[in-house]
């Protein structure tokens, strides 16, 4: 437990009902005479005293452990586990700073609380509300408490859908489906046998007339252009920028796009190859403000510059 | 289809807590039993206590669910009546004392709650229900004057505070739960608090200032039973036999309580003490002399008095007393109005008892009888449970004041000389012997001082003197023979000195404060406190006593601090008496916690062999899984938990093996009292795949 911030108490309505009625029965015994109306005055004081005094050790004797998934993205619900091992009576407690329902516990206990997390990030720790009015709800102990993970949860932002510029587009290939010949960007890599249903455009016509049988030329499969981002989270619309970087990112893989990411991180500058979804998901949601480095990239890549106040400009 | 009118929306939050139900009934049963035991309110208000909150709490229970506007307007118009009643009794009541009142308002609170009762849907409803315990348990403490109300105090506290516990329970549950099943509420987390709220309270009560009556705001009195006396103006003790008027000395059946001192006469060669009967309580902001009664005319053997007309005195609300002889009053700005409540707890003298000198008495009959020595006497006989309230005028003087009146320099009546000089023929050496302890002191109020320290160095205080001979004087037996005796002789003696010295006094009888109770706020007068001093007049200042008995000053005495001095002195007086309080403490404490203990066990057993049969039917129901398993060519691996291999059955078609799984787990691990029904479910599918294997 990182850090706690001190406890304040509030009294709930039977809390203020019953101080009242204390000082009530108190006044009134000090005027009729009524001894045994000091010993029900002294009752309910000591009654008012526990219920001061007993959330205020119950919190402080709270003892939280959190964990949570490796990975997330940010406005989707994940789940985080739980294990409180003290106080031994019921309290509440709420994630502060992640959507969430106020979830009680009668310690000692385990479970999972389902939280979302409304911006990316990558969260090394976790604030929890914790409120106890145990055990006669009369005064409510409430305190803050910051706990460390033991690892930590990259929130990605959420893929904004977004298209290809037509550039990628365009130089996708396809199949190969050309009129004849090899297309631009198509490489020969060898010659084989014709087989039935070899499309006729492929057989290789002089060394078919050389070897006297036909031969079909062997393509290398198209090389897709790479798509740069250059995502800069330092202004206002940086979660947009990123979840813009998440969708373009999921849409260029799909198509087989490779792609780089340069990106400002607390270790400084970075750019580098995004091997997968859930890396690029990893750089997105470390990526801290700071200019991103811009370049030096490799040629004939389409790069896309995200996050800027000028807005997503395509180079 | 449309509600109608006399049904409205179903109530927000219904509670179904029958635990924090039955704990708020309780309570609240608690404190209504508490008013009736005081034995104040009448039959109806009883039965709607007692049989009406029960009934209440039961229908609310089961109509939890839905609100009915009739009924609302039922409690409303029930409300109404109650309070129409309430008035009705006051008016009629022709209201003298505020127990007029309280009795009544005791009455409405109980109504109130009855018909509060018949409506509790909610979680709140039900704390407003503990609420209004709280109130009516007030409610008796203020008519209660004994320690029977201890224990309702101490019932309603651990009522109060499991309804409270179970209503914090009750709310958390209302957010999502942690954990996938719900625990129990944890039997032992009250006990902690419960034993911190008791010794808070114990704390409180120790440094909470003791309960005080500041004000001349209440004036109880009420006869248990008239009954009037044959001879109106007499005097009558029915503690000392007969029928309590006809006492010519021997008082052969004389009561264990029984005082001689409250007779027409006082023979001071009788013998006999009362016990520790406890005759009555008082309540008072500070302790003082109860006086009953003076003896102004001494034959050597007996006091008696010379006074025997009386003059009815009466009154609307207080019954003014009469200005007697010798009733003088120094015109002072801290005379104090001093309150005190009588309440009778055994039959005694019908003389009105309190601190000199009463001003106004409130009482029952709105009649008394008052002798020209201002000894007040009642028409008819004080039975236990009779309640009369008196006003004193005291007025502090110190001794300067007392030196400047001395009845010695300063004229006053011839009457008073007459009869408070009166003297038999003393013996000689008593009168020498006041001359010579006094020969050095100038003032009446020094010598006073004088005599009562000769008698503190030179004589003691015994109840086993021998007895007085015939023809002998009393005084002189004391002062020179035995040199011991009890208050009776110590206080004639110093009369008769000092009337010998020509300084009007007489004997009063009466009680000295008795043993403030710390947890009634009650002094308690025993019969052992009968107690006879001296007064001696001063001219413009009036009567003022002195006891060369006891050490404990007539009045103005210092009001105890807070309650914890109190506790101390009760429990070390208490002390003396501990044969018979721990005879009797220890019988009831040991059947208490003999019947507590009991229960405990019983619950404790019966809760850890629920567990056990909850435990082997969790490893009997695992065999029959396996078994069924097995049949299916899914046997059990030692490495699978049961939660894992029911997993694989459910997978492998046994619907709702994971569930039983699941209640398998929480049972035998969990310590988990299964719902009965879920049992009967798992046992079932146990059932249908065990039948369909066989088929």
């Amino acid at each position: 437990m990182s850090w706690r911030q001190r406890a304040r108490f509030l009294p709930t309505r039977g809390g203020v009902a019953l101080s009242s009625l204390t000082v009530g029965i108190f006044a009134i015994s000090q005027t009729t005479g009524a001894g045994w109306l000091t010993v029900l005055a002294s009752v309910s004081a000591g009654t008012v005293a526990v219920g001061i005094v007993w959330p205020l050790i119950l919190v402080r004797s709270t003892r939280f452990e959190i964990s949570g998934p490796a990975d997330a993205v940010a406005g989707r619900p994940f789940k985080l586990n739980v294990r409180v091992d003290r106080p031994t009576s019921g309290l509440q407690f709420e994630i502060v700073g992640l959507t969430s329902d106020p979830v009680w516990a009668e310690p000692p206990a385990a479970g999972t609380v389902e939280v979302t997390a409304q911006r990316r990030g990558v969260m090394q720790q976790v604030e929890v509300d914790v409120t106890c009015s145990a055990p006669f709800d009369l005064f409510t102990g409430r305190f803050r408490v910051g706990l460390n993970l033991p690892d930590p949860i990259y929130v990605a932002p959420q893929p904004h859908p977004m298209q290809l510029p037509d550039r990628l587009l365009g130089g996708s290939g396809g199949d190969g489906g050309g009129a004849g010949g090899s297309g631009p960007g198509e490489m020969v890599r060898g010659l084989r046998e014709y087989a039935t249903g070899d499309a006729m455009r492929m057989v290789h016509w002089r060394a078919s007339a050389r070897r006297d049988h036909l031969l079909v030329k062997e393509l290398e499969p198209p090389e897709r252009p790479r798509l740069v981002l250059i995502v800069d989270v330092s202004h206002t619309d940086a979660e947009k920028a990123a979840g813009e970087a998440a969708g373009l990112i999921q849409t260029a893989r799909r198509q087989g796009h490779p792609v780089t990411l340069a990106t400002y991180e607390p270790t400084g500058r970075l750019i580098s190859d995004v091997g997968s979804t859930r890396e690029a998901g990893r750089r997105l949601a470390a990526a801290i403000p700071g200019e991103p480095p811009s370049g030096p990239f490799p040629e004939g890549s389409q790069i896309i510059r995200l996050g800027q106040t000028t807005g997503t400009t395509f180079s | 289809m449309s509600t109608p009118f006399w049904r409205s929306a179903p109530v927000a939050e219904p509670e179904s807590s029958v635990p924090l139900r039955s704990a708020v009934l309780a309570s609240v049963l608690i404190a209504a039993t508490a008013i009736v035991n005081e034995g104040l309110v009448g039959p109806a208000a009883t039965t709607a206590s007692l049989i009406g909150i029960p009934l209440a709490f039961w229908w609310s229970h089961h109509h939890r669910h839905r609100e009915s506007a009739l009924l609302k307007l039922a409690i409303a118009v029930g409300l109404i009546a109650a309070l129409i009643g309430f008035i009705g009794q006051v008016r009629t009541a022709q209201i003298v004392s505020a127990l007029d009142v309280q009795i009544p308002l005791a009455e409405l609170f109980l109504w109130v709650q009855f018909l509060h009762s018949l409506h509790l849907p909610a979680r709140r409803d039900l704390m407003f229900s503990l609420v209004s315990s709280l109130v009516m348990l007030a409610v008796a403490s203020v008519l209660s004057v004994g320690m029977g109300l201890g224990i309702f105090v101490l019932l309603w506290l651990g009522g109060g505070l499991t309804s409270m516990h179970l209503a914090h329970a009750s709310r958390l549950r209302t957010k999502l739960p942690l954990t996938d099943h719900t625990p129990p509420v944890p039997r032992r987390s009250l006990v902690g608090p419960a034993g911190a709220v008791l010794g808070f309270s114990v704390l409180a009560f120790l440094v909470f200032p003791t309960a005080r009556t500041i004000s001349p705001i209440v004036f109880p009195s009420k006869l248990s039973v008239i009954s009037r006396l044959l001879h109106e103006g007499g005097l009558s003790n029915p503690s000392l036999g007969g029928n309590g008027e006809d006492v010519d000395g021997g008082f052969a059946d004389r009561s264990s309580f029984g005082y001689f001192g409250f007779a027409e006469s006082l023979d001071t060669s009788l013998r006999g003490r009362p016990d520790d009967t406890l005759v009555m309580r008082v309540r008072a902001q500070a302790p003082a002399f109860w006086r009953g009664q003076t003896f102004d005319r001494w034959d050597g053997r007996t006091w008696s008095s010379s006074f025997d007309a009386v003059v009815p005195i009466s009154g609307e609300e207080a019954i003014q007393t009469l200005s007697t002889l010798g009733d003088d009053r120094v015109d002072s700005p801290d005379a104090e109005r001093f309150l005190q409540t009588f309440y009778i707890e055994r039959p005694g003298p019908n003389l009105i008892f309190g601190a000199y000198r009463i001003d106004e008495v409130f009482f029952g009959e709105r009649y008394l009888l008052e002798l020209e020595d201002g000894t007040l006497r009642t028409g008819v006989n004080l039975g236990k449970g009779s309640i009369y309230t008196v006003m004193s005028e005291m007025t502090p003087v110190d001794g300067n004041l007392l030196r400047a009146a001395d009845p010695l320099a300063v004229p006053y009546p011839n009457v008073i000389a007459t009869r408070y000089l009166q003297l038999p023929d003393v013996p000689d050496r008593v009168v020498d012997l006041a001359r010579e302890i006094t020969s050095g002191e100038s003032t009446t109020f020094d010598k006073i001082h004088a005599l009562e320290a000769w008698m503190a160095d030179n004589t003691s205080y015994s109840l086993d003197i021998p007895p007085l001979q015939p023809g002998a004087d009393a005084v002189d037996q004391f002062l020179f023979v035995d040199r011991k005796g009890f208050c009776e002789q110590i206080g004639s003696s110093l009369v008769v000195m000092l009337r010998s010295l020509g300084i009007p006094s007489r004997l009063v009888i009466g009680y000295t404060p008795g043993e403030r109770n710390p947890f009634t706020g009650l002094y308690e007068v025993k019969a052992s406190d009968a107690h006879s001093w001296a007064e001696v007049y001063f001219p413009g200042v009036g009567w003022q006593g002195f006891d060369p008995t006891a050490q404990v000053p007539l009045f103005g005495g210092s009001e105890v601090a807070n309650t914890g001095s109190s506790l101390l002195s009760y429990l070390a007086g208490r002390f003396d008496a501990l044969p018979q309080i721990v005879g009797r403490s220890v019988r009831v404490a040991g059947m208490a916690i003999l019947v507590g203990v009991i229960g405990l066990l019983s619950w404790n057993w019966r809760a850890e062999s629920r567990r056990r049969r909850m435990r082997s039917w969790a490893h009997r129901t695992l065999e029959a899984f396996e078994e069924i398993g097995g049949r299916r060519g899914i046997a059990r691996s030692p490495a699978d938990t049961p939660l894992e291999y029911l997993d694989s059955l459910e997978l492998a078609g046994i619907e709702g093996a994971r569930r039983a799984g699941e209640l398998i787990t929480a049972s035998a691990y969990g310590s988990v009292d299964l719902d009965v029904s879920d049992v009967g479910i798992v046992e079932d599918l146990v059932d249908a795949h065990r039948s369909k294997g066989r088929r």
